[in-house]
């Protein structure tokens, strides 16, 4: 297993690579300018300004030039300046991350408490109706855009009840009941969201398992329905489950750029949206290659969970 | 008093000594008293359409008989968030609306209760206590009230401001960064004493005073750039707040400054400007009372809003002039021809905007602010012939210039709000149904949208813009309009354009002012260089506790816009 994890770790060494390179190339094509963007705030460019400010930020270098300086940089541990904010990336990371991580954890609590039990007893009481109200709200889920939801939950409490989540950020360990007040109501639509697909996936792969052999012969063993379900039937329909929350996972550490946005947490999302808007090279190449690191061990955690959930598979 | 009387007589005077001072302070006091107990109920205003409609006007800037009272905290919204704190670096709302309630200027105008109406400019001592101005308008003598202490903050650690203060912002503001042309006249600031600073010009110049005013102005202590090589991260002032903290993504929080040297101010204990890019939610915050106030919002949301919040004050002027027209690459046809651009004029149904975006509550469009020289805003008729939607003029004209059938071309915008792109829209529309011109809308993102118009380069036609911190006379009638200076992204070059603006530059005499910027709005309709297109009114929604909060024309009320320096006077009736 050890050497398994390890030649995935360096498999993962040129992806990553390539990837920044895609970034960086694709970046540097689309037309705009971060200095040009910085300086429009002034309401007049001046070229000299402009002529400046790139040779400050070594912007005026032939690109291949400007790539490897960044790459040294990132594996000297530099993560670089922000050039719209003129912030470290490391400070900006360490200020937006624990928030995107709480949302996907609360999220992905969400979720799973949800979509798990809901597929659960859609799969064992198929066609009932409890089964039809499950996929109903699924497929609810699954067909509106989260941004839609939060927006329509946040006007329907503002104008219902007169509140919405506090808009003003809060650390967990500075104030943690209004922390859990902001998160509550964005982690809520997200998990929703989220808990649909795995509520169809759980009940589709349960329904699968439920028809093979060694279920029935579980049964005709005299074991308890909990016990064929929980023991036997569950654990093996976990392995497409166990697939999309580790995708999942990924994606919402990334950010949830509109959810961020909507009800104001100053997450990775809105980093990635500061720095898309106004071209910031350092800050988006250095996002993407962190997103891209976290799909790769997410997918490696996935992998390695399949050893742990299904005895048969082994890595070597 | 007549509001551009009000303006002119006192933007433009020349000197102004502590008694004078102290008498116009008084009069301001009576006559925001008679103001405030005349507050509320509604009033009528003229709007682009020409049709008379209710003003929005719930106001109770301050209600008679009432006390201002200390304490609370006052909460306010914006949508930006600067890229630092450096104010020589930017002239981002975002920042120098904080700014305002932490740092001073040398002299600015009335605001709250201290003013009769929304084009109250009256000057008001800030850091200075007088000042004085010789006939050959080459220089500005001001003397600095005395015991004025910075905040007690390292590395500046509560010293007493002095004229060496003035010298260093001003010279370093000349030299680099946003502020250089408001300041390219300035030659030098001299300092005959600690408390007398001497702006001293290249050329003569009138508007020096008013540039002064300009809520982006402010003094900065230069001990924070000696040791931190900017004032990116650090913000120290003599203002009436103090700040805590400035956390990205979340926004500004200050403090009461107990040693303000405006006696009595400010009123509220602590003040916040959150960071919300998502209108909804800033909408949503307002009505469950996160925020004391709420700008940049259509007529048909303070409907919404009234419905939920009944007790809400609104405040809505007539808007006093617009931020964007259509653009036209005028040094090449079509768009050289005059004809072109008096039929496309014509041919553009602005009413119809107002009426469909604005619900009548905009104007239909004109660059150069009505009272900068008049009392009233612009009649229909005064905004000249080409303004008029006549399809049948708008026709023969085009016919004459030699494209009878039309062209097609390009109109590239970013959407600055949420109206734009129906009015974008609006106009392709009218132009390819009314003179078989045919605009490709080209919508693209904010960073490129401004490499592509600042450019000077730009092809086709834009949602063209006059830059947004504009609020001098010389901002409008010179910065965005002549055809030597940097901020003119519109390809105007026009001889007698170029001639009124230098000579209002050295203009002393009031009404003779009045009479050039009216010459220059005149011809600025006359060429059609710039298609000027409707703009909301502005409107404010305030929470019903919320005291002496008034929008003020090109300065904001201390909401999200420049009027930071106005929260020293907001109070909290609860």
């Amino acid at each position: 297993m050890q050497t398994y994890i390890l030649r995935r770790l360096l498999f993962a060494v040129p992806v990553l690579l390539l990837t920044s390179i895609l970034v960086f190339g694709l970046l540097h094509t689309v037309p705009g300018d971060v200095i040009v963007a910085k300086l429009a705030d002034q309401g007049t460019v001046k070229k000299e300004d402009i002529e400046l400010m790139k040779r400050q930020h070594r912007l005026d270098r032939p690109l291949p030039e400007q790539y490897l300086i960044w790459l040294g940089r990132l594996l000297r541990g530099d993560l670089g300046i922000s050039i719209y904010t003129e912030e470290a990336i490391q400070v900006s990371l360490r200020r937006s991350f624990p928030v995107t991580l709480e949302l996907a954890l609360l999220a992905m609590l969400i979720a799973v408490t949800i979509g798990v039990p809901v597929g659960i007893l859609s799969a064992v009481f198929r066609n009932a109706p409890g089964d039809y109200l499950g996929r109903v709200v699924a497929i609810l889920g699954l067909s509106a855009p989260d941004f839609w939801i939060a927006t329509m939950a946040i006007t329907f409490l503002a104008i219902r009840f007169h509140w919405i989540p506090p808009v003003q950020y809060h650390r967990l360990w500075d104030d943690p009941t209004a922390n859990l007040q902001q998160f509550a109501l964005p982690a809520l639509v997200i998990g929703y969201r989220l808990s649909a697909a795995i509520m169809r996936m759980t009940r589709s792969t349960l329904l699968e398992v439920l028809r093979e052999d060694y279920i029935r012969t579980a049964y005709a063993k005299g074991l308890r329905d909990r016990a064929v379900i929980v023991r036997h039937a569950l654990r093996n329909a976990c392995l497409p489950v166990v697939t999309i929350v580790g995708g999942q996972i990924a994606f919402l550490l990334g950010g949830a750029v509109i959810i961020e946005q909507i009800f104001v947490l100053p997450g990775m999302g809105r980093l990635a949206v500061q720095g898309l808007t106004f071209r910031d090279y350092p800050l988006v190449q250095t996002l993407v290659l962190l997103f891209a690191t976290i799909v790769v061990l997410a997918n490696l955690m996935v992998d390695i969970s399949y050893a742990w959930l299904d005895p048969r598979i082994r890595y070597r | 008093m007549a509001r551009d009387q009000v303006f002119w007589n006192t933007v433009l005077q020349r000197s102004m000594n502590r008694r004078r001072a102290l008498g116009a302070a008084g009069l301001l006091t009576g006559a925001a008293a008679l103001t405030a107990a005349c507050g509320g109920g509604t009033k009528k205003g003229e709007v682009g359409t020409g049709k008379p409609v209710e003003l929005r006007q719930r106001e109770a800037t301050v209600a008679a008989g009432e006390q201002p009272k200390y304490g609370g905290l006052g909460k306010y919204v914006t949508s930006g968030e600067p890229p630092d704190l450096d104010p020589r670096l930017t002239l981002s709302f975002g920042l120098h609306g904080w700014l305002g309630s932490i740092m001073s200027r040398v002299v600015r105008t009335v605001h709250g209760a201290e003013a009769q109406g929304p084009a109250d400019f009256t000057l008001k001592p800030d850091l200075a206590a007088a000042w004085e101005q010789p006939e050959d308008l080459m220089s500005i003598t001001f003397k600095l009230r005395q015991g004025i202490t910075w905040h007690n903050k390292p590395p500046v650690n509560g010293r007493e401001l002095v004229a060496e203060d003035i010298k260093y912002s001003f010279e370093m503001y000349a030299k680099t960064g946003a502020h250089t042309a408001a300041f390219e006249l300035l030659d030098r600031v001299e300092t005959p004493d600690r408390y007398t600073a001497k702006f001293v010009l290249k050329q003569p110049f009138s508007g020096l005073l008013e540039v002064l005013t300009v809520p982006t102005q402010w003094v900065f202590a230069r001990e924070i750039i000696e040791k931190e090589g900017d004032l990116k991260k650090t913000a120290i002032g003599t203002g009436p707040f103090i700040q805590d903290s400035f956390e990205r993504g979340v926004g500004f929080k200050g403090s009461k400054n107990s040693a303000y040297f405006e006696k009595g101010l400010p009123y509220l204990d602590a003040i916040e400007l959150l960071s919300v890019p998502d209108a909804s939610t800033r909408k949503n915050g307002f009505r469950t009372g996160q925020f004391d106030v709420l700008s940049g919002i259509l007529p048909n949301e303070v409907d919404e809003l009234l419905k939920t919040n009944p007790n809400i004050q609104v405040e809505e002027y007539p808007g006093s002039h617009s931020v964007f027209g259509l653009a036209m690459q005028q040094t090449r046809p079509p768009w050289n021809d005059v004809r072109v651009r008096r039929a496309v004029s014509m041919a553009i149904d602005r009413k119809a905007q107002v009426r469909s975006i604005f619900q009548d509550h905009g104007i239909l469009g004109w660059g150069i602010p009505f009272f900068f020289h008049q009392e009233n805003s612009y009649t229909e008729d005064q905004l000249g012939p080409w303004y008029k939607y006549n399809v049948a003029e708008a026709k023969k004209l085009l016919e004459a210039a030699g494209f009878k059938d039309g062209f097609k071309d390009t109109i590239t915008y970013f959407e600055y709000n949420a109206a734009m792109t129906s009015q974008v829209q609006l106009v392709q529309a009218q132009l390819k149904a009314n003179l078989n011109i045919e605009l490709t809308i080209k919508p693209l993102d904010y960073t490129t949208w401004f490499q592509w118009y600042t450019s000077h380069k730009w092809e086709g036609t834009a949602w063209g813009f006059q830059i947004g911190s504009s609020s001098t006379v010389d901002d409008f009638c010179y910065q965005n309009i002549h055809s030597k200076s940097v901020a003119n992204y519109w390809y105007i070059s026009d001889e007698q354009i170029d001639n009124l603006a230098e000579k209002i530059r050295l203009e002393a005499d009031n009404q003779k002012k009045k009479v050039l910027i009216r010459r220059i709005f005149e011809r600025d309709q006359e060429i059609a260089s710039r298609l000027w297109m409707p703009a909301s009114n502005p409107i404010y929604v305030k929470q019903p506790y919320l005291r002496n909060f008034r929008f003020m024309y090109l300065r904001g009320g201390g909401g999200a816009d420049y009027g930071g320096a106005a929260r020293a006077q907001h109070w909290h009736a609860k």
